[in-house]
């Protein structure tokens, strides 16, 4: 019944332990051992390895302790999850390098070109990914750092994994979402861009691919391409991403797991259908895809009810949420969380523990004290309105202006109108002209770096006068950088 | 390469459960304060992305004025605590087979991390039996072309020991003949006992000194640490590696930062003498307690003691006892590779009172076994 004629290498330096756990890997990632699946007994497994029965213990035992297996009683060990777990291997010795200065992806240039001039105050900033001063929740903050100073609040170390009062804050906020979380499945971090990198650095080992949608916010980030993790792009039509590829991709094998900002998304505005949604979650789960669910805009929804964050439909826990407040209340608190497997939020905090000691509990307290007054929902309401504004009045100027020579999907929701130009000739032109006019862009080759034909507008941080100066200097720029006369 | 938790992590107070500790002595900071403690206001924060990576500039212009003469704002970055500023220097300088000295015992980070990392390591040992100090010229011996950074920490963890000034300024000058850099970790400087010392990294511009607000300033839920470097370029690099880790710190933290180091007169001169009353305390509990010694520490909130290793104690039972019997709580040996009959204590987070009757615990602990 159990096709087992492998037997570890007792010439190799690798312990036998060692071997067996690569080979009960190997047998769950490829499928023959699938979730739920019951182990031979240990006798008779260790009969099948010619190893004696503590060695293949220890293997099993490791795996347990992994998340890997699970143990039922009298009858046995069985497979207790098959995605995330996998990748819990020794991490490769030059996970660091992606850090290193000395490896700056050809992208940093432009990034930094344009972090330097945003901070210049007279520019035009249809750039920015983020949220204007003016809607800052300067007020709440206040009453609430008022209230805890009050209350003698100690300014002492807290729980590694973060304070156990905003994790419960956010069991509560999930479970109204339909996630069911745990404390220990939570792991309080410095925003998420944090996030992405422990679990790059964490769970991937060197040279594993991440499929991810092109364009894609993490072709703008150095992280992945610098710790030699490869982005595996997938396009994307109307309806988003497209199946059958990443299918083909993931078939393949070597593709480790799948980025996604399924809600409003950052660069394209794109928000998965619910009908594509079903069919995503189905084909994640028949491919056992690892998913890493940045869901960092998902609340700034203006036209329809609030979506579900994939991880709401995760029963086999294959999906890896990623959450963050600044887009939605304010970005200088510096807190965002992971909610995943507890094995594997323990992995993440200890690396964590390793790298900072632990986010700011002060910012996670002021956090706490927002979502259990009710004031970070006020916020978000209220941000909702007026950022629904902001993105009707860009839709106006396009439609009136830009007719005819670029196309835009108006977003349901997020930051960003993704504009395709038609005929155009030099996008670092339109850049140039731009930025020589006091307005900064950001271009599509960012997030995509095939890409020549679009720009990325952001409605969240100018005012309505500084949008409508912006956008005609940037129809400027276009038409006098565009070869035939439209 | 794998990390491994390490024990002082995974035995620390959040695990043991707070509930059953009565007694805290592992502490190494001196006691929390709260906002209110404080005294400041914080109003009409935007809290918005940082515009300087760096570090919000009035922290930054702050710690470097307090940092000596001629320091200006660019020597300084602010990371999460000092662990982040170790951890950005390790990633930032080393690569896998890269060699690197370590003086041993340390705070683990600065250990870890150039393990991780896949470096050759060389340790400087410094022994309890020689009051954990150490020959500058030895490093002479150690370092090679191919060293990049010699790493130390003073006053050290978990001993208190301290280089002299002119120690101090023989290390700079070796390292830097040796063109090599030299880190030093001073997280415990301002709580030098007699001698303060200048920050290393005013000393030469190959030094990076590396401090935070966590030890000394009662506030480590606020993750404040600083990178101290006249490098521009390599001050370059380890922004790099903040930004790519998190952009940048909570501006919330920072400006928290910012108060608390205005006051810093006013604190030094009040948490010193608990200090060293705190130390005083231990000397005279060392004294009339015949199985126990120390090495006097010469700066910081720690010390640390050896129990006579001549008597018969089961140490794994010693320490759950002292914990379920007396409510005392210290850092045993182990957490940092020495012998289970050492123990860090920290003598400066508790009231006087709660110092005491800890260290009587340990005391009648001991004298549980000699008696049996």
């Amino acid at each position: 019944m159990h096709d087992l004629d492998w037997k570890p290498d007792k010439n190799l330096d690798e312990p036998l332990y060692e071997q067996i756990k690569q080979f009960v890997i190997r047998k769950i990632s490829c499928g023959e051992w699938f979730l739920g699946f019951q182990l031979p007994p240990q006798r008779e497994l260790a009969l099948y390895f010619g190893v004696n029965r503590s060695t293949l213990k220890t293997a099993l035992e490791d795996l347990t302790a992994d998340g890997i297996l699970g143990t039922r009683g009298k009858s046995g060990t069985y497979v207790r999850n098959n995605t995330w777990s996998l990748f819990r291997k020794p991490l490769s010795p030059d996970w660091l390098k992606y850090i290193r200065s000395g490896s700056l992806s050809p992208n940093r240039e432009i990034t930094r070109s344009i972090h330097d001039h945003e901070f210049s105050s007279n520019l035009i900033r249809l750039s920015t990914g983020e949220l204007s001063p003016d809607y800052l929740p300067r007020n709440s903050t206040d009453r609430v750092l008022e209230n805890l100073i009050a209350g003698g609040y100690s300014l002492g170390y807290d729980h590694p994994n973060g304070t156990i009062e905003l994790r419960e804050s956010l069991v509560q906020y999930y479970r109204r979402l339909g996630v069911e979380a745990k404390l220990s499945q939570i792991l309080i971090v410095s925003g998420a861009l944090q996030a992405i990198h422990l679990i790059s650095v964490g769970l991937f080992p060197k040279g594993a691919s991440v499929s991810c949608e092109t364009p894609s916010y993490l072709y703008s980030l150095n992280l992945f391409k610098s710790s030699g993790i490869n982005l595996c792009g997938v396009p994307c039509n109307g309806e988003g991403i497209d199946i059958a590829r990443l299918v083909n991709i993931h078939k393949r094998g070597s593709t480790a797991s799948h980025y996604t900002i399924p809600y409003f998304n950052n660069p394209t505005g794109h928000r998965l259908s619910d009908r594509k949604r079903i069919e995503l979650m189905e084909t994640y789960r028949k491919l056992r895809i690892p998913v890493i669910e940045d869901d960092t805009y998902r609340e700034l929804y203006y036209d329809e009810e609030r979506p579900l964050p994939l991880k709401a439909s995760d029963e086999s826990q294959f999906v890896i949420h990623v959450g963050s407040i600044s887009k939605t209340l304010c970005a200088g608190l510096r807190v965002g969380w992971i909610i995943g497997q507890e094995e594997v939020i323990r992995k993440l905090a200890d690396l964590k523990m390793q790298i900072d000691y632990g986010t700011s509990s002060l910012s996670q307290l002021v956090l706490d004290s927002l979502l259990r007054s009710g004031r970070f929902e006020e916020n978000l309401s209220n941000l909702r309105q007026t950022l629904r504004a902001k993105r009707d009045l860009m839709h106006e100027i396009l439609e009136g202006e830009f007719t005819g020579f670029a196309e835009w999907t108006k977003p349901s929701g997020g930051f960003y109108i993704w504009l395709r130009l038609k005929n155009l000739a030099d996008i670092k032109s339109v850049f140039e002209y731009c930025r020589c006019h006091g307005v900064l862009i950001n271009p599509g080759y960012m997030y995509d770096p095939k890409n020549r034909d679009a720009i990325r507008l952001s409605f969240s941080y100018v005012s309505d006068e500084e949008m409508k100066h912006g956008l005609s200097i940037l129809k400027d720029a276009i038409l006098s950088n565009t070869p035939r006369t439209l | 390469m794998k990390f491994y938790r390490s024990a002082i992590e995974a035995e620390g107070a959040e695990v043991i459960g707070y509930d059953r500790i009565r007694y805290n002595l592992a502490e190494s900071s001196v006691r929390d304060r709260s906002l209110k403690d404080l005294g400041i206001e914080l109003k009409g924060l935007d809290l918005p992305y940082a515009q300087d990576h760096f570090g919000l500039p009035e922290l930054r212009e702050l710690i470097a004025s307090q940092s000596g003469p001629n320091v200006e704002r660019d020597h300084i970055m602010i990371t999460a605590g000092a662990s982040a500023a170790l951890f950005i220097m390790a990633i930032t300088l080393l690569e896998k087979d890269d060699h690197v000295v370590i003086t041993r015992p340390n705070y683990c980070t600065n250990i870890e991390t150039p393990e991780a990392i896949g470096c050759d390591v060389s340790f400087v040992e410094l022994e309890y039996d020689r009051r954990f100090r150490f020959d500058p010229d030895y490093l002479k011996a150690v370092v090679t072309p191919r060293t990049k950074y010699v790493s130390l920490t003073c006053p050290n963890n978990p001993d208190g020991s301290m280089l002299t000034l002119e120690e101090l300024k023989a290390v700079v000058r070796i390292t830097e003949e040796k063109r090599c850099r030299l880190l030093v970790d001073e997280t415990y400087r301002e709580m030098a006992h007699e001698n303060l010392l200048p920050v290393a990294a005013t000393l030469g511009s190959h030094v990076v000194s590396i401090s935070s607000m966590s030890k000394t300033y009662g506030v480590p839920g606020i993750r404040i640490g600083w990178i101290h470097c006249q490098d521009r370029e390599l001050m370059e690099s380890f922004l790099c590696a903040k930004e790519q880790m998190s952009i940048h710190g909570s501006i919330l933290d920072e400006t928290v930062a910012y108060e608390t180091l205005l006051q810093k007169e006013e604190w030094l001169a009040e948490v010193l003498p608990e200090i060293l009353e705190g130390k005083e305390i231990v000397r005279k509990w060392i004294s009339e307690d015949p199985h126990l010694d120390w090495v006097e520490p010469d700066g910081g909130s720690t010390c640390f003691v050896r129990i006579d290793a001549g008597l018969e104690i089961d140490y794994d039972v010693f320490y759950e006892r002292l914990l379920s019997k007396y409510g005392t709580y210290v850092g045993p040996g182990h957490w940092f590779g020495f012998g289970k009959n050492y123990m860090r204590i920290g003598f400066a987070w508790n009231d006087m009172d709660k110092l005491r009757s800890g260290l009587q615990g340990i005391s009648a602990n001991i004298h549980d076994f000699i008696d049996r």
